[in-house]
C-alpha cells in the first residue's frame, strides 16, 4: 500500500477548520447546556422540514438542514439523555437504551430484536453502539453486476466517498490505515488494544491473515472540547466520557445552534397527507398522551428499519390503501440482519476481555467474493467483548446449565470472544407486517419474520471456521460458538426506479416528492460492514442534495 | 462479604466509592432488602416450581453468596418489563412463565405418580430439564422447547450476572467511571485485580 504512510501523516495532521465550519457539535457547550437554550415551534406553524426519529440517520439530516438555515422539527419517540445522569457503567441497568415496546418475531430463523439491534432517545442506537465504524466496500454497490446476487445501488460508492470522508473526521474515526475496500487513513489514530485484541492480532499473524486497530468512532485524543477514551469497557452501556460519537454529541448541538428542536418523548403515530395524497402536510404524533400535529412542508422518516416500515403501513389512506408509498408492495421487504455468530476461545493466561472499549481489532480479508469458495460475498471478523450477562448468554447458548454453566462462568476472565458480520443476502420474503397485537397507543405493533437462504448458512460457517482458527493460532485451548444476529437495514429499500425501490437514491419516496426516508431501512444490500457510518453518509449526502436544489433560509 | 466493608479486598460493591453516583445509585439498590410482599407475580405454585427451576440451571447452593433472582425475575414479571420482542410461536413473556411452569410440573405429575416439579428429588428434577432442552425446537406443551428453554436461561442469567457478588465470583471488576482501566492486555491487572 505505496503511500498510505503520507495519506495517514496528511490526513491525521490536516486543518480542522472545515469540520467546525460544517459541524461544530465538538466545539460547543455540552449538548445537556446547549439543550437549555433550543428553540420551539408551535405546533401550527409549518416547519420547513419534520424529521421522525433523531439516531444516525434522523440526526443528521436534521443537523445538516438546520446547518444551511432550515427551519427543522427532530421528533424523537424516547427521551433527550444526559449522559452524567442516565446512563450507567452496568449492564442491566442500561436496559432503558433499548426499544422495548412489544414487538413480534417469526420465520424460519427469528431474529429476537430489542437490545444490540434497537434504539431508543436522542442519538438512537448509536448510543450504545460498540463504535466500529467502517465503510461499505466499492463492491458493495453493485453486487448483482459483479457477483449474480442482490441487487445493484442505484449510487456508486464514489457518490457516497466524501461523505464517508466527511463524517469520518465529525466523530472522529480512530484507527490504522485502513488497506481493504477503498483504502483510506483515519483522522485519529489505533487506540491501545486491551488482551482481546492482542489474541486476535496474535492469532491473525501466526496464520497470515491482515488485522488492523480500528475503526473505532472513539475519540484517540482530544477533539474540540470533547475528552479521550478512558478505556472504562462499557461503550455498549452508553459513552458517560463523550468519547464515543453518537449523534446526540456529534450532531445534535449544532443542529440546535442552528435553530432545530429536538422535540424528544414525541412518538409519531401517523404521517398524514393532503386529500389527493399528492404531498404530506405534517405528522401527527403522542406527547405526555396527549395527540398533536405538527405541520410540515416536508417530512422525512428515520426511524429505522422495524418503525419506519410501521410507521408507513399504519399511515395508510384512501390513495395508499396497503401503506404509505407501498404501491409495489416494497415498504418492509428485503429486511437485512448480518449473521454474527461469535467465537470465544479459553487461553491459559488472563484476557479480562472486559477492559477497554469493545471494538478493537477488526479484519475484512474474508470480505470480497472468494471464486474458490461455494458461497457468494464474505465477511468480516472483529473483536467483541460480552460484559457477564452477554457472555452468561453466549455459554448458555451452547447449552451449558447448572454446574456446568457456573463454573464456565467462573473462568470469564481467561476468555477471548471474536464476532464476524456476515452479508445476508436482501430477501423479499424477510419482511416487517403489522400483528394483530396492539401497543399502548392503540396501534398495530410490527412483526418481523426472517429467514436464511443457502448462500447465508455457508457464510455463517466459513466465518465460524476462520473465528476458530484465529483463536487457536493465538493459543486457545478450548472453543465455543454461538449463532447470533448483528444489525438492522432494509425496509425501504432505494432503487432507479418506483418498481424497484420506495425512495430513489437521494432518499426522495418515487410516491411522494416531499416525503422522504432517510435511516437504514434504504440499504439495498448490506456488505460486512457495521451500518452506521454508511447510514451517517447516505443521509448526509441526501441533505446535502436536497439544500442545493432548494437553499434555505438565512434568517 | 459483609455489607459495610470499603476497599479492595471488599470485591466489587467495595469499589462502590470510585463510581459514578448514577451507577452507584444502580447497583448498589441490588444489595438491599427486597420490598414486602416479596412477591407479586407467581401464585404460590408457581414460585415454588420457579424456585426448583432457578435453583437447578444456576446450580445454586447454601454456600452461594444471597443472589436475589426468583424475587428479581417476579418484579420484572409484574412490572411488564419485557425484552422488546417475543417469538410468535410463544406468548408474551408473562404469560409464557406460567405456562412453562404449569407444564413442568404437569410433565413432573405424569412421570412421577402426580408429584409436582418442586416435589421431585435432585435426579428426577434434573433429568426432566435435559428432557426439555434435548427437545431442542420441537414442542412441549404448545411451545418450542427452545423457545422456552431459551426464555428461563435469558431471564436466570440476567438476575445473577447483574449481582456484584456474582461479578467477584467471575474475576470481572465492575463499573469502572470515572476513573478508567489503566492496566490492558494479556496477563496484566489492576492494582486491586486478583490473579485467577
Amino acid at each position: 500500500m505505496s503511500g498510505a504512510w503520507w495519506r495517514t501523516l496528511r490526513e491525521s495532521a490536516r486543518p480542522q477548520g472545515d469540520v467546525r465550519r460544517r459541524n461544530a457539535s465538538a466545539w460547543l457547550p455540552h449538548v445537556t447546556r446547549m439543550r437549555e437554550r433550543m428553540q420551539s415551534f408551535d405546533d401550527a406553524d409549518e416547519v420547513d422540514m419534520a424529521v421522525v426519529g433523531c439516531g444516525a440517520g434522523g440526526a443528521t439530516f436534521a443537523q445538516r438542514l438546520a446547518h444551511a438555515g432550515w427551519r427543522v422539527v427532530c421528533l424523537e419517540a424516547g427521551p433527550f439523555w444526559d449522559p452524567e445522569k442516565d446512563w450507567v457503567s452496568d449492564e442491566w441497568g442500561s436496559h432503558h437504551l433499548y426499544w422495548n415496546e412489544p414487538r413480534v418475531v417469526g420465520g424460519t430463523h427469528p431474529v429476537p430484536l430489542g437490545s444490540n439491534n434497537s434504539g431508543r432517545g436522542v442519538g438512537g442506537s448509536m448510543v450504545h453502539f460498540a463504535g466500529f465504524a467502517p465503510r461499505l466496500h466499492p463492491s458493495d454497490f453493485r453486487t448483482h453486476t459483479l457477483d449474480g446476487v442482490g441487487v445493484d445501488w442505484p449510487l456508486a460508492y464514489g457518490q457516497l466517498r466524501p461523505f464517508y470522508e466527511r463524517l469520518e473526521r465529525e466523530l472522529p474515526v480512530a484507527g490504522q490505515f485502513w488497506p481493504w475496500g477503498d483504502p483510506h487513513p483515519h483522522p485519529h489514530p489505533p487506540h491501545p488494544v486491551s488482551g482481546n485484541g492482542e489474541v486476535m492480532l496474535a492469532g491473525c499473524a501466526a496464520l497470515g491473515i491482515e488485522a488492523r486497530v480500528g475503526p473505532v468512532a472513539i475519540a484517540n485524543g482530544r477533539f474540540g472540547d470533547r475528552p479521550h477514551c478512558i478505556y472504562r469497557g462499557f461503550c455498549l452501556q452508553g459513552c458517560k466520557v463523550n468519547a464515543k460519537a453518537s449523534p446526540l454529541i456529534t450532531h445534535v448541538p449544532d443542529a440546535i445552534a442552528h435553530g432545530a428542536e429536538i422535540r424528544a418523548d414525541a412518538m409519531v403515530t401517523r404521517v398524514e397527507t393532503d386529500r389527493a395524497g399528492r404531498r404530506v402536510t405534517g405528522v401527527r404524533y403522542v406527547r405526555g398522551g396527549r395527540e398533536r400535529f405538527q405541520r410540515a412542508a416536508a417530512v422525512a422518516v428515520a426511524g429505522y428499519s422495524i418503525e419506519t416500515p410501521r410507521l408507513l403501513l399504519n399511515s395508510a389512506t384512501s390513495r395508499f390503501p396497503q401503506g404509505l408509498c407501498n404501491d409495489h408492495d416494497l415498504v418492509g421487504r428485503y429486511v437485512m440482519v448480518q449473521g454474527a455468530p461469535q467465537t470465544a476461545g479459553r487461553f491459559p493466561d488472563e484476557i479480562r476481555m472486559y477492559k477497554g472499549p469493545p471494538p478493537e481489532v477488526s479484519s475484512e480479508a474474508f470480505y470480497e467474493t472468494d471464486p474458490s469458495k461455494p458461497y457468494r460475498r464474505g465477511f468480516s471478523v472483529q473483536t467483541v467483548s460480552p460484559l457477564p450477562i452477554m457472555w452468561a448468554e453466549h455459554v448458555a447458548a451452547q447449552g451449558h446449565w447448572g454446574t456446568d454453566l457456573r463454573q464456565r462462568m467462573a473462568d470469564y476472565v481467561h476468555w477471548a470472544t471474536l464476532g464476524a458480520l456476515c452479508e445476508f443476502l436482501p430477501q423479499a420474503g424477510n419482511r416487517v407486517t403489522l400483528a394483530e397485537e396492539k401497543d399502548r397507543h392503540g396501534l398495530p405493533v410490527a412483526r418481523f419474520d426472517h429467514g436464511h437462504c443457502a448462500n447465508d448458512d455457508l457464510l455463517m460457517e466459513a466465518a465460524r471456521e476462520v473465528m476458530e482458527e484465529i483463536l487457536k493460532a493465538a493459543g486457545a485451548t478450548e472453543l465455543m460458538t454461538v449463532e447470533r444476529y448483528a444489525h438492522l437495514v432494509g425496509g425501504c429499500r432505494m432503487g432507479r426506479t418506483p418498481a424497484e425501490g420506495v425512495v430513489d437514491g437521494d432518499l426522495r419516496t418515487f410516491a411522494i416528492p416531499n416525503l422522504f426516508v432517510t435511516d437504514g431501512s434504504v440499504l439495498p444490500t448490506q456488505g460486512s460492514a457495521n451500518p452506521a457510518l454508511t447510514i451517517m453518509a447516505l443521509a448526509d449526502r441526501a441533505a446535502t442534495r436536497l439544500i442545493a436544489q432548494r437553499p434555505g433560509r438565512t434568517s | 462479604m459483609t455489607g459495610t466493608r470499603l476497599g479492595d479486598d471488599a470485591g466489587a460493591a467495595g469499589r462502590a466509592p470510585t463510581w459514578d453516583t448514577a451507577t452507584a445509585g444502580v447497583v448498589l439498590a441490588r444489595l438491599g432488602p427486597r420490598r414486602q410482599p416479596s412477591l407479586r407475580f407467581f401464585t404460590p405454585a408457581e414460585e415454588a416450581a420457579a424456585e426448583a427451576l432457578l435453583d437447578l440451571v444456576l446450580a445454586r447452593s447454601a454456600e452461594d453468596p444471597p443472589v436475589p433472582v426468583l424475587s428479581v425475575i417476579d418484579a420484572r414479571l409484574a412490572t411488564g418489563e419485557g425484552d422488546g420482542w417475543r417469538y410468535a410461536d410463544v406468548p408474551e413473556d408473562p404469560e409464557a412463565w406460567r405456562r412453562s411452569l404449569a407444564a413442568l410440573d404437569e410433565e413432573a405429575r405424569l412421570r412421577h405418580d402426580g408429584r409436582v416439579f418442586a416435589e421431585l428429588g435432585h435426579g428426577d428434577r434434573d433429568r426432566l430439564l435435559r428432557h426439555v432442552l434435548q427437545l431442542g425446537g420441537r414442542d412441549w406443551y404448545g411451545m418450542p422447547a427452545a423457545h422456552v428453554w431459551s426464555l428461563w436461561t435469558r431471564y436466570a442469567c440476567e438476575a445473577y450476572y447483574a449481582h456484584p457478588s456474582a461479578w467477584d465470583e467471575i474475576g470481572f471488576g465492575g463499573p469502572a467511571y470515572p476513573r478508567g482501566y489503566l492496566r490492558l492486555g494479556r496477563g496484566r491487572r489492576e492494582t486491586w485485580e486478583a490473579p485467577r
